[in-house]
């Protein structure tokens, strides 16, 4: 049966051409990583400035899409819409002071000791410190939730939890001299075995995966359902 | 309203209160550093005069409880050896915390001698994909990192005139709070021959044992403890040791809180029994 010449065009445009373009990107991406050759590294050096070109494009997008959210909730008056408020100062505050930069302007290094730098050591350091350390209080409350000896895989899982707890800390080691020795046996040899199953695991998935792709074998990308 | 004693509002106080406490009246306890710390420390101390060494400050602010000690503590190592230290990142939000270290620890009486651009050199953040960055890294060192942190060019500093790329560096440590280790395990050790250790926050530190023990590592310095064994093998106890009590505390406070808990909940499970048996 004769294919409409419009159908093949389509067909090339729609399948054989990206089949292609996966294919020789994907040996390129893979290879250009293992030529020891000058070509290879100024290929990559490009490459790498192509990223970040589209980084820096992908900024403003995301710069954009919160800025046209947050003017959203404002003018719609939603819910927690005094917090987007605060979105507003705390951009202004931030890009301001890193642009103006202390009268030396953006395009120089960033003044040492400037408003800029006071701002984010006593603001966002502070801030994203207070934020981690709130861990602090989920870690003991989840554990004292879920620690429960329902069962006895449950209650192995209770006793080692234990004994690494107490055994990385100094207080484990005047408790008991085995403690630290015991709490680094498991670090060691079943925390690792079980790690490596399931980094083995995952690396033969993400091999099987890049090498479908890269022949085509793996097609859902393409949209379709073909 | 009844308040279980696993209620959270029950719980957060609780923590407060034991690390406020901890802080408040610190207990100075024995600290035996772990076998992978010394082995970051014998490293470092073994490494001949003018090494280079590459501290990649891979972390952000919610990090620096446990990592900004640790940085500290082996920035003075390498800088009391008088090796030369370059530090760079590849975490955009923790560039100025990183030249934030580099500077005070400069600053500190005994390292005013050192020179930037000569005994160390902060470059800053590096756009772009990192397993990229770090091969350019490795053919080209000054010309990845054109300048410094401070837009000073790196071609003509005194500290690249002989480590031209990552093949000339000496030892690698990747401190950090998300998976960059990964990939300067295979981009950076694995690929360039490296000697490398890795800092990380506790909650990584399981992940870094499989390194560990494969040798892509040969030292690993995890969470807080990590960074308060560090500051007691340089004999300068510090913040790393100073939050030791307050974390053992809060272990053991955790161990009590789930025994009681244990308890209550086979108590209640023997009581439903019972009731179940009585009522048929």
């Amino acid at each position: 049966m004769r294919v409409p010449p419009g159908q093949t065009a389509m067909r090339a445009i729609k399948l054989t051409i990206p089949l292609l373009l996966a294919l020789l990107f994907g040996l390129f991406g893979f290879g250009i990583h293992y030529v020891p050759h000058p070509w290879a590294s100024d290929t990559k050096e490009f490459i790498s400035l192509w990223v970040r070109v589209i980084g820096g494009i992908a900024w403003i997008l995301g710069a954009y899409g919160l800025i046209h959210l947050h003017t959203g909730r404002i003018q719609k008056k939603q819910s927690g819409w005094g917090y987007s408020v605060f979105f507003f100062i705390g951009l202004a505050l931030m890009a301001g002071t890193a642009f103006y930069n202390d009268a030396r302007w953006f395009w120089n290094a960033q003044a040492q000791g400037g408003v800029y730098n006071y701002l984010n050591n006593a603001l966002f350091v502070s801030t994203g410190a207070t934020m981690f350390s709130l861990l602090g209080f989920f870690i003991p409350s989840a554990a004292v939730r879920t620690f429960r000896a329902r069962s006895f895989e449950a209650t192995l899982l209770l006793i080692t939890a234990a004994v690494v707890m107490l055994g990385m800390v100094p207080l484990g080691q005047m408790v008991s001299g085995y403690l630290p020795g015991a709490a680094e046996w498991i670090m060691l040899v079943p925390n690792t075995a079980a790690k490596r199953a399931i980094m083995l695991g995952v690396s033969l998935g993400v091999i099987a995966t890049s090498l479908r792709l890269i022949f085509g074998l793996e097609r859902s990308y393409l949209g379709g359902g073909e | 309203m009844q308040v279980r004693w696993t209620d959270p509002r029950l719980v957060f106080p609780l923590v407060a209160a034991a690390i406020v406490f901890a802080l408040l009246f610190p207990v100075r306890q024995p600290i035996k550093p772990q076998q992978a710390v010394v082995q970051v420390y014998d490293y470092i101390e073994r490494l001949p005069k003018g090494s280079a060494v590459m501290l990649a400050v891979d972390y952000d602010p919610q990090a620096k409880a446990e990592l900004v000690p640790m940085t500290t503590a082996v920035l003075r190592h390498c800088l009391r050896k008088d090796l030369r230290v370059i530090g760079m990142t590849f975490w955009p939000q923790g560039t100025a915390l990183g030249q934030s270290i580099f500077t005070a620890v400069a600053q500190e009486p005994q390292f005013r001698h050192k020179k930037a651009g000569s005994d160390y050199v902060y470059l800053g953040y590096k756009p772009g994909d990192m397993a990229q960055v770090i091969t350019n890294m490795g053919e080209n060192l000054p010309n990845t990192f054109r300048q410094d942190y401070q837009n000073r060019p790196t071609t003509a500093m005194p500290i690249f005139q002989d480590v031209k790329s990552l093949k000339d560096v000496d030892y690698l440590l990747d401190l950090a709070a998300g998976n960059t280790p990964e990939t300067w395990v295979q981009f950076g050790g694995d690929k360039y021959s490296v000697p490398m250790a890795v800092g990380c926050t506790a909650v990584m530190g399981p992940d870094m044992y499989v390194r560990l023990t494969a040798r892509q590592i040969n030292g690993l310095i995890a969470g807080l403890r990590g960074a308060a064994d560090y500051e007691v093998l340089l004999d300068r106890p510090e913040l790393g040791v100073a939050g030791m009590f307050a974390q053992s505390i809060i272990h053991v406070m955790i161990i009590v809180l789930v025994v009681v808990g244990n308890v209550a909940f086979l108590a209640t499970r023997r009581r439903r029994a019972r009731e179940g048996e009585r009522h048929g």
